[in-house]
């Protein structure tokens, strides 16, 4: 029988126990010789704007030069036109109408938040950080599958996270009380005292973050929320400092906020593109358009790729300073986006009902360690493929749940230009729910199919609209097909509810 | 002054005056958060009803540690007032010059919402301090004055003494329910965060 004496010594004896546990850490599997997996993501990314993939602005020169080392993906898409469905798709492998994060803030269904990269890669060192408080949502779902989960705050060095911090089981809502109750949205808030005490607080302390930065960000420093404020400069250091000290190997998940609005790039990139007289196609107006000045548009154009210009510079510099340091090493590096950005046709920003190119169409380039060239990969992918590829390339078997497939060139295979590949916007949907109001996209190659039905502003077309365009002849889906050729469209329609349909089938009442 | 048999102590009467003067002042509060509330719900319409809840929960949080603080700093002004006034002559001072500043921030809030555009009267109000010019910072001054010193003047009027207090008393019932719900928004964040 345990005396009393000797519970004493076991009981002292814990602490050390748990400190000896924290520190050794968890028994890892995977073998020696596994790749590192780096995944940096930047939101709102378009590949539309890039210039690598032929833009008309130089948007891009640092990653052009970087990409020949890596495998360039020209025709990859994301599942959904925001973050909800965009980031949830890359990490689960799965679209939208499986995985049902469909509105903003949405989680993955419950009954599948395990499936997700980190739980595939369970025998790895799984760290992740999301800067966009949306797809933050998302990773808290999946802490208990990390092996370290950073909070969003970690790379906001002027913040107002109180709430976030006091309230970090319930931060989501806890934040909208915050807008609602102090921040004045609108110049409102159901705070009549302190509302106008809290404001000028952080008016001051922008005030002095002006200040102190100079005037070397005209439009303000970057911001997530317009009160928390980062630097693209800030972020490589985060980055640098956590992939240093991982223990390996890792399976790291990097989102980063910018290039998502408000759009706030350097004097310098800022200036590099003001008065090029660049002249973006010119695009009819959509029925589904949420901003009619063409002038206001070309504006955020210009700005918006200013940024990217800037995210361009630090993330060469990123590339740069893991090479120097040796980080690079056994580490496949994936860069990729969970969502586009529309300045076109009277469609703004992202927060709409459109799927055209600039809204799903997202940049994919994959640095496997020691590849000495580039190649191009042609054919159509999505983000559901991305997962499948990384289990591929660190030697595990497939996860079954998945809706993607191994990449090419590491699949061995040839093009599969018969598969097809889905984006859904569904965001005025009850995850639980048929969806029954939806823009849902298909995309076998060479032709894109986009259905909008049962929205109000479609009352005068009957409530739905089919835009087909031929991706490789028509990038810029200058002329709709729909009528042209009736055969594709309608060949194409019906794979598309067909799959709707299956998705619906457990939801049907 | 000779203190009667069951009237409360001093302390205690203090006390009573304090707690009855965060009544008051959580009455204006609670309202407009309540009623700014939900005027607001449909823009968390398509959140689930629990989330609803939650938000409400937490803006009659604030509104909670609204009340408690904006009655410590009208608590603390009012040492500013002369000490030979009775008690009863601070109350109503105190009582007069929140309701007419609750008064001015509830019209600049009400003119926002109904041109929602800038400025409103809050921010006129306070723009002067921002940029200061000689009239509209006259102006500043003539408002701010006024709101001060015509609580204050009727505080110093039995008969106005007796129509604050009396208002307060009445308010006071709404007051204990809006404090209910104050405790049952707590329950709500509390569980929302287990």
């Amino acid at each position: 029988m345990l005396k009393r004496r000797d519970f004493l010594k076991l009981a002292a004896l814990a602490p050390l126990a748990y400190a000896g546990a924290h520190w050794l850490g968890p028994q890892r599997q995977a073998g020696a010789g596994a790749p590192n997996i780096l995944i940096v993501l930047f939101d709102t990314w378009t590949a539309q704007n890039l210039s690598l993939y032929g833009y008309g602005r130089a948007t891009t020169p640092h990653l052009a030069r970087l990409a020949e080392r890596a495998i360039v993906y020209h025709q990859h898409y994301a599942g959904g036109n925001f973050t909800t469905p965009g980031t949830s798709t890359l990490l689960t492998g799965t679209y939208p109408w499986t995985h049902r994060a469909i509105r903003l803030f949405d989680r993955v269904l419950p009954e599948l938040a395990h499936h997700n990269v980190f739980a595939a890669f369970e025998d790895y060192y799984r760290v992740g950080y999301a800067q966009n408080p949306v797809a933050n949502t998302l990773l808290v779902q999946f802490t208990r599958d990390m092996d370290k989960y950073l909070p969003l705050y970690k790379t906001l060095p002027w913040r107002d996270m109180l709430f976030t911090r006091l309230f970090s089981r319930d931060h989501i809502i806890a934040t909208a009380a915050r807008n609602l109750g102090l921040r004045q949205d609108s110049d409102l808030s159901t705070s009549l005292f302190l509302s106008e005490a809290y404001n000028r607080t952080w008016r001051a302390k922008e005030r002095n973050l002006r200040a102190d930065v100079g005037d070397e960000f005209p439009f303000g420093l970057p911001t997530i929320d317009e009160e928390n404020h980062m630097t693209l400069e800030g972020n490589v250091d985060f980055l640098l400092d956590q992939v240093a000290d991982l223990p390996r190997p890792y399976l790291g998940y990097f989102h980063f906020f910018p290039p998502h609005g408000p759009y706030r790039p350097e004097r310098t990139f800022w200036t590099e593109f003001r008065g090029d007289g660049f002249l973006p196609p010119a695009k009819l107006l959509h029925p589904l358009r949420n901003e009619n000045n063409r002038e206001r548009l070309d504006a955020e154009r210009q700005m918006y790729d200013g940024y990217l210009a800037n995210i361009d510079a630090q993330f060469g510099r990123l590339f740069q300073e893991l090479e120097r340091r040796g980080l690079l090493q056994n580490t496949i590096l994936v860069l990729t986006s969970d969502h586009g950005e529309s300045f076109e046709r009277g469609i703004i920003k992202h927060f709409c009902k459109g799927l055209h190119q600039p809204l799903t169409h997202i940049p994919l380039l994959i640095f496997p360690p020691g590849l000495g060239q580039r190649v191009d990969i042609l054919s159509p992918t999505s983000a559901v493929d991305v997962m499948p590829t990384l289990l591929h390339l660190a030697g595990k078997p497939p996860a079954p749940w998945a809706d993607g497939q191994v990449l090419r060139p590491f699949s061995g295979a040839g093009p599969d230009l018969a598969r097809p590949l889905f984006a859904v916007e569904a965001k005025e949907i009850h995850p639980r729910r048929p969806l029954g109001m939806a823009s849902l996209m298909v995309l076998r190659w060479p032709y894109k199919l986009t259905y909008y039905y049962n929205y109000a502003e479609l009352e005068s077309l009957g409530r739905q609209l089919v835009e087909l365009y031929d991706i490789e002849r028509d990038p810029e889906e200058m002329t709709d097909l729909a009528n042209e050729l009736p055969d594709v469209r309608d060949e194409l329609l019906t794979l598309l509810k067909q799959q709707r349909a299956a998705a619906d089938q457990p939801y049907l009442q | 002054m000779t203190e009667s048999i069951g009237s409360p102590s001093p302390r205690r009467a203090a006390l009573q005056r304090a707690w009855a003067f965060f009544l008051w002042v959580a009455f204006p509060i609670h309202a407009w958060a309540i009623y700014f509330y939900l005027i607001n719900a449909d823009r968390y319409a398509g959140r689930s009803n629990w989330e609803a809840v939650g938000l409400g929960g937490y803006i009659l949080l604030i509104a909670l540690i609204e009340s408690l603080l904006v009655t410590g700093f009208f608590l603390l002004l009012g040492l500013l007032l002369p000490r030979r006034w009775p008690p009863k002559q601070r109350q109503a001072a105190r009582i007069g010059v929140f309701g007419v500043t609750a008064l001015w921030l509830v019209l600049g809030q009400v003119t926002l919402l109904r041109f929602r555009q800038r400025p409103g009267v809050t921010a006129a109000f306070f723009a002067p301090i921002n940029q200061p010019s000689v009239l509209p910072l006259l102006l500043f001054l003539l408002v701010l004055v006024v709101s001060i010193a015509l609580p204050i003047w009727a505080a110093g009027k039995p008969g106005l003494q007796r129509v604050l207090n009396g208002l307060v008393e009445r308010v006071s019932l709404l007051s204990w329910l809006y404090l209910a719900l104050d405790v049952a928004g707590l329950v709500v964040v509390i569980i929302r965060n287990l």
